[in-house]
């Protein structure tokens, strides 16, 4: 009898520990607060105020990126073809800006269109050949390497200097960026906790059955998470082209992972419906914030870190992986 | 297993069988049009050489077939053919006795590779693709740190003959170890009690599960053959090379994919076999020369590749849901 008691109290411990690790992004803000503090004692340069600057402006459009990542992934799809978006828009801006107000903007506004467009071809290959989200990403990723390619093998283009004055000027901690990210973050927070959308996202990823029979169209939202994520990813396109102040096919690339990196250390769940933006941004932070302390050990002692880099990034992933398997079982 | 449940999958099996013919039939058309078009005054030539281009992406294939037979995906094939090929070139720096540790080295590389992927998807449940991609990112920085950005090394000349040799006449080793190995892997996948498990895990991990079937044993196997597989296909390709490249492997996790898929193995897993992968290996270096041939370049391949994995896998999905 005791032995029962003691049975039934020790699942209900265990299912409220359970219950608690599902919900709280607290794990990860404690993780990262750990982090700085140890890279501020180790590396001496990392420290310094222009550094800390540095890395908040560097997590801009790892942050943009993930943001729709995470909506995605909330919503129990998956998008690999954010690098190729990034890679396509800046080659589109780059190759068809001008140097009049009239054309910077229209230039923004069709970037911002066709990455929504690009998002939404995506999503309605998902609807209509009822294909896996992981394969029709991938394939759209090389879908757009492809057109991006096609339009400039090297990288190149034009970009006018007003441009990139007006995305990159910052004043200290204060940056346009970095203010840019954080209006982002706080729109899409609120339309994922406030709004019937929001719920109708995490609905869908967590059980799209019930979704249906609850009478909503879940291709409908599937395709808006899609559309949100193509959009920001021609945010990330246009702030990246205005910083390197250049399109190039290979600008992209490392975002794919990096982004579903971001995420999934920022405790969002692969499997959809568990997770929140507040995450995904100590996720991006915590990318940046490594990748900044990598470079510069690397610089001191002469390695080649970008190598290096990849292996850390990698293993930091299946590391992560592998302390939140145990939610999705 | 019931009855009912056996006549639907034997109707599977006989989809699956009558796709792989239509495959041929595409196959043979679309060389028949190329032949045509050559002047070349040896038919057979072409045939053999096509044969020669394709044994590479033919063996890697297979162990594609395999991951996605078991519901899985194995993205991490490009960089362990990068590796491989880097390390072999590298390591052996003309010296015949270096040969046989440098080999065995390189097909541990792949093994490795694989075993660290099959105990991620099998152990830790981590979702197969997202493993494989780290260990691409993985590799493809270690291939970097070894390489420093710039490959070097020169193989012993011993090793190139192995490459340059023809059997009558013609036939390239590569191509004798592309057919011996599908063959061998269409024997196991159809008349095995291995296959058979690697078929129903793909079909459905629970029923296999509760009947008995060691999962995790099974898929850490797979993606290990998968690994190796990819290891001797880097061997067996440098053979041919006198200067190493680190793009070598840049196309194969895509093309392999497609491959797998045109050959009428589905996504979703358990159902399909390395017969029909044999075939679609041989239309995608088909389409890859045509483009060549037409002077349409890397960008084009690409965009047409990817249209033609979404196109295959909607028209097989399509199918099973009937």
């Amino acid at each position: 009898m005791k032995h029962n008691i003691f049975n039934t109290s020790f699942t209900k411990f265990y299912a409220s520990i359970k219950s608690t690790k599902r919900h709280s992004t607290k794990t990860i803000w404690l993780l990262l607060l750990a982090v700085f503090i140890i890279v501020s004692v180790a590396v001496q340069e990392f420290m310094r105020p222009a550094n800390l600057a540095n890395i908040l402006i560097q997590m801009v459009p790892l942050g943009i990126v993930a943001i729709g990542q995470t909506i995605v992934m909330l919503g129990g799809g998956i998008d690999l073809s954010v690098g190729a978006q990034i890679s396509l828009i800046t080659i589109i801006a780059s190759s068809i800006m001008g140097d009049s107000t009239l054309s910077i903007l229209g230039v923004m506004m069709l970037c911002l269109f066709l990455g929504s467009f690009f998002g939404a071809i995506n999503g309605f290959i998902l609807k209509y050949f009822s294909i896996p989200p992981l394969i029709v990403t991938l394939c759209s990723s090389f879908l757009f390497q492809g057109i991006a390619y096609s339009i400039h093998q090297t990288t190149g283009g034009y970009i006018p200097s007003v441009f990139k004055q007006i995305f990159t000027a910052s004043y200290g901690f204060i940056s346009v960026p970095f203010i840019l990210f954080l209006i982002l973050f706080l729109i899409f927070n609120y339309l994922l906790k406030e709004t019937r959308f929001g719920r109708y996202i995490y609905a869908l990823g967590g059980n799209e059955e019930v979704l249906i029979n609850v009478g909503i169209n879940s291709d409908t939202i599937r395709i808006k998470t899609y559309i949100i994520s193509g959009f920001l990813c021609a945010i990330t396109g246009l702030y990246i082209a205005a910083r390197l102040k250049s399109g190039s096919a290979h600008y992209g690339s490392d975002y794919a992972l990096l982004s579903i990196t971001a995420t999934v250390v920022g405790g969002t769940s692969m499997a959809g419906g568990l997770g929140s933006l507040s995450g995904t941004f100590a996720g991006a932070l915590m990318v940046s914030m490594l990748n900044n302390v990598l470079n510069n050990i690397g610089f001191k002692f002469n390695l080649q870190s970008a190598f290096y880099k990849d292996v850390i990034i990698g293993i930091i992933l299946v590391v992560s992986m592998f302390f939140y398997r145990k939610r999705e079982l | 297993m019931t009855i009912l449940q056996k006549t639907h999958h034997k109707k599977y099996y006989s989809q699956h069988t009558k796709s792989v013919a239509v495959l041929f039939l595409v196959f043979i058309i679309i060389l028949i049009f190329s032949n045509i078009r050559s002047s070349s005054t040896m038919p057979l030539q072409d045939l053999f050489n096509l044969l020669k281009q394709t044994a590479g992406l033919g063996i890697i294939s297979i162990g594609q077939t395999l991951v996605i037979l078991t519901g899985g995906i194995d993205l991490s094939l490009g960089s362990i053919i990068t590796f491989v090929h880097v390390y072999t070139i590298g390591s052996m720096n003309n010296d015949p006795a270096m040969i046989l540790p440098v080999c065995l080295i390189g097909m541990l590389i792949g093994g490795m590779t694989g075993l660290f992927n099959g105990l991620g998807v099998a152990k830790a449940k981590i979702a197969p693709f997202i493993m494989t991609l780290c260990s691409d990112y993985i590799l493809h920085g270690l291939y970097m740190i070894y390489t420093k950005g710039q490959p070097r090394g020169v193989l012993a000349d011993s090793f190139r003959m192995i490459g340059r040799v023809r059997i009558w006449g013609h036939v390239a080793v590569i191509v004798i170890v592309w057919i011996v190995l599908s063959v061998l892997f269409i024997f196991i996948l159809k008349r095995t009690t291995f296959g058979t498990k690697v078929h129903m895990i793909g079909a459905n991990s629970r029923a296999s599960l509760l009947s008995g079937i060691n999962n995790d044993s099974i898929i850490i196997t797979v993606y290990v053959t998968s690994g190796a597989l990819a290891s001797l296909a880097a061997i067996i390709l440098t053979m041919d090379m006198s200067a190493a490249s680190l793009n070598l492997g840049a196309d194969y996790s895509l093309d392999s994919i497609a491959a797998t898929v045109l050959g009428g193995t589905l996504f979703v897993g358990g159902i399909g076999g390395v017969e029909g992968t044999f075939v679609g290996s041989l239309i995608i270096r088909q389409i890859t020369s045509l483009l060549q041939k037409a002077n349409i370049v890397n960008w084009a391949k690409l965009i047409i590749q990817s249209i033609i994995i979404i196109f295959i896998v909607a028209l097989y999905s399509r199918k099973t849901r009937r």
